[in-house]
């Protein structure tokens, strides 16, 4: 019903807006006082840089390169991690069986995994797929392993009396009933992959964002660095952005009507 | 011949009943029996004793309450009778079978929260008969739910609706698979006092258009009074049946019941019975 903004809306754009002016602001006086373009380019070389990296096409492949690469690990995750989490979360003996390694594996950082990835798959896309989707898969595996436990007693009993059989319960009850831990967990797990990408490539690539920073950075062209880091948090925030959406429409609508 | 009388809705139904498909469900069901029923619990302090060679009967058609302080076992029993929990000990039957476990033949409405909030209104209701492969079930969740007056509201999330609303669409979802048994747990104890007098009269007016068992439980004198052919009073300490008291209260019912001297007598009655038990709760020592 809401298309035009309402007044509420108008003022928390105005803010945010107020909030980027601010920063930049910021960003220019200390450039301004540096004066040094090596260490801190002002916004406006950055948006030069962007340009220049626009249209010579290298900066297109690079974010479809790391892209590429997040999406595919988070969605391996995903696949992987729901499943063995629901899985773990209503079958005891599974969840017995597997608990200690998942408590053990949990704590090491993916930027650890980096040098073993690189031994097992060599440079390129392999590893970083490995790494993407190991960063992915615990926060989403922990949430939905909660969510899976977070199922009303009244729910299961209800559905029974209303005749559920055990293919029923999981799809329509269990299911549902761990979807907002699930939608939050892929919400945490994408943001994690787009960060583990950078890192992953920065070592073990030769392409993508973390790669052209760090081929930047031995340059000392600092500015098209800068557009390296500013690409990689406008994508990352439009990312989770996405992801809200699809958790508000189709995942869990019911919780935001 | 005196048999189908007999069976006859002891009310007439109010206003044009919207469910002409109550003569799906077959008459003389919902015969509860219950023998030498006895719940013990593992708490973390010690095995606790919730029941206690408890016997039960319910007739078919039967509208009983349960009636007792909180703690006394009432919601235990209504556990035991939808097959939720398993009896320690003792027998128990619907229409001979015994109870196994949650069943379309007992359908439940909780105190709250019980709908499932990821479908909506009408898909909470239409989910028994989608179960239970009944044909058409949103024409059937349709029905039930003008039956409580809510067809308006048959694509809201159940979170939208206030608490008397939901616990309508509660009581719809549990009808619309036709029980003969239908068990109810302080339904209507979230609810404030005039809303829970109107929901209790729609309840009686729905009743009386199925031939459904009614075991509610509450804690509320004058609900159980107003509600029932027959009110179970529990005992504490440990849990079971202290007394039964007959309402012999014309039907239809309807508010205005509350004020006659008859109510009054029940009132007197089962309040000194009642009071008898949670005196017992606060001097657990002297008991007689
Ligand atoms: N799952 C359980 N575990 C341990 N004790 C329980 C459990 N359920 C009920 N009880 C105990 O059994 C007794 C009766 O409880 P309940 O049937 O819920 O009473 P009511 O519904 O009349 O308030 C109480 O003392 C309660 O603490
Ligand atoms: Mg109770």
């Amino acid at each position: 019903m809401r298309f035009l903004p309402g007044p509420e809306q108008i003022q928390k754009w105005g803010w945010a807006i107020a909030g980027i002016a601010l920063f930049l602001g910021l960003w220019t006086f200390a450039a301004f006082r540096m004066a040094n373009a090596v260490l801190l380019p002002e916004p406006a070389a950055v948006v030069q840089g962007l340009v220049t990296l626009l249209e010579d096409g290298t900066l297109i492949s690079d974010v479809a390169a790391s892209m590429k690469r997040v999406l595919g690990g988070f969605a391996i995750a995903a696949v992987l991690a729901v499943p063995l989490a629901l899985l773990m979360a209503f079958s005891r003996p599974v969840g017995l069986l597997l608990s200690p390694i998942v408590t053990f594996l949990r704590p090491i950082p993916p930027i650890a995994w980096i040098p073993i990835a690189i031994l097992w798959f060599g440079i390129g896309d392999p590893p970083s797929y490995f790494i993407t989707a190991l960063a992915a898969f615990f926060p989403i595996f922990i949430n939905s392993y909660a969510g899976g436990h977070s199922v009303r007693p009244e729910h299961v009993h209800a559905a029974r009396s209303l005749g559920a059989g055990p293919r029923a319960l999981f799809v329509r009850i269990y299911l549902p009933s761990a979807m907002p831990m699930i939608a939050t967990g892929l919400r945490i797990g994408l943001g994690q992959s787009w960060m583990a990408v950078v890192t992953a490539e920065l070592i073990a690539a030769h392409s993508g964002l973390g790669y052209m920073i760090q081929a930047n950075r031995l340059a000392l062209e600092t500015g098209l660095v800068l557009v390296g880091m500013c690409v990689i948090g406008v994508l990352g925030a439009v990312m989770s952005i996405g992801l809200e959406v699809l958790e508000k429409r189709v995942l869990v609508p019911w919780k935001h009507p | 011949m005196s048999i189908l009388a007999f069976r006859q809705p002891r009310e007439r139904a109010v206003g044009g009943s919207p469910v002409a498909a109550t003569e799906r469900r077959p008459d003389g069901q919902g015969r509860i029996e219950g023998r030498g029923l006895a719940m013990t619990f593992a708490a973390r302090s010690g095995p606790v004793t919730a029941l206690e060679s408890l016997d039960i009967d319910v007739r078919p058609g039967e509208f009983l309450a349960l009636l007792g302080p909180s703690g006394c076992g009432k919601s235990t029993l209504l556990n035991l009778i939808a097959g939720i929990i398993k009896p320690t000990s003792g027998t128990l039957t619907i229409d001979g079978a015994p109870v196994k476990g949650p069943n379309p033949g007992c359908g439940i409405v909780f105190q709250q929260h019980s709908l499932f909030p990821w479908m909506t209104v009408i898909e909470n209701v239409a989910f028994g008969p989608r179960m239970l492969g009944h044909g058409d079930p949103l024409s059937t969740a349709r029905t039930f739910l003008s039956l409580v007056g809510l067809d308006k509201h048959a694509r809201a999330w159940p979170a939208s609706l206030s608490g008397g609303m939901q616990q309508r669409v509660g009581i719809a979802r549990a009808l619309a698979t036709y029980p003969p048994v239908l068990l109810m747990d302080e339904p209507f104890g979230a609810l404030d006092a005039q809303t829970r007098s109107i929901m209790q009269e729609e309840l009686l007016k729905i009743w009386s258009q199925f031939h459904t068992t009614v075991v509610f439980v509450t804690h509320d004198i004058d609900e159980a009074i107003f509600l029932a052919d027959r009110v179970v009073v529990m005992k504490t300490q440990p849990g079971g049946i202290k007394r039964e008291v007959r309402i012999d209260l014309p039907r239809p019912r309807d508010a205005a019941l509350i004020k006659s001297e008859l109510f009054n007598h029940y009132r007197g009655e089962i309040f000194e019975l009642i009071r008898e038990e949670t005196l017992k709760v606060f001097r657990p020592d002297n008991g007689h």
